[in-house]
């Protein structure tokens, strides 16, 4: 089964309903009939809460979160290895260490597939398979 | 209110607060095109994200 990990500029996109938003809701509801399993890195999720409660407030930020919880995303903690693994990614492809993590959960198995709207992941797209959304 | 909502053993139930209010309402494709563009028109998240990457670029 395809694991999809979204980034943050995924799910904001979704929120927003920009660019990619239909095919952020199309992995959802895949998720939610169990023919695919959507992952969000803790970092990317902590960053969803802020960006969201810096621009509509904390109300709005506690509603997001709650709903997408109940979605039942999967929210992978950053543990020590995982830091490692994403400082390396880091140096190597030159991306923000906020966004290696999320590039570290898309590694390490075929079936995972890293879905972003930021472009500036393209280096990594050597070490992983990434969806990109559109810019329109 | 099973049947008009749809809900069947095993369905996932969204609980959000609305005022003074708990509502409750099943996790379905609909709910999920109701939450894709919970903030359309108004000041854009994605927006803020790419100002607040270009702001906070770790250099190490």
């Amino acid at each position: 089964m395809v694991t999809y990990v979204l980034d943050s500029s995924a799910i904001l996109r979704y929120l927003d309903d920009e660019a990619g938003a239909a095919r952020v809701a199309e992995i959802i509801k895949a998720h939610l009939a169990g023919t695919c399993e959507a992952v969000v890195c803790a970092l990317h999720w902590g960053e969803v809460a802020g960006i969201t409660c810096k621009v509509h407030g904390k109300q709005a930020m506690e509603l997001v979160l709650s709903r997408l919880s109940s979605f039942g995303l999967q929210i992978v903690a950053a543990d020590a290895d995982r830091a490692v693994r994403a400082a390396l990614i880091k140096f190597k492809r030159a991306v923000p260490y906020v966004d290696a993590f999320g590039v570290e959960l898309a590694t390490g198995a075929r079936d995972r597939v890293f879905v972003t709207a930021d472009y500036d992941f393209k280096p990594a797209s050597h070490d992983v398979k990434m969806e990109f959304l559109p810019t329109k | 209110m099973r049947t008009a909502l749809g809900i069947k053993p095993g369905t996932r139930i969204a609980v959000t607060q609305d005022g003074l209010r708990i509502v409750l309402e099943p996790v379905s494709d609909e709910l999920v095109d109701k939450t894709r563009g919970m903030f359309s028109g108004k000041a854009s998240l994605s927006a803020e994200l790419r100002r607040a990457r270009r702001s906070d670029k770790d250099q190490w």
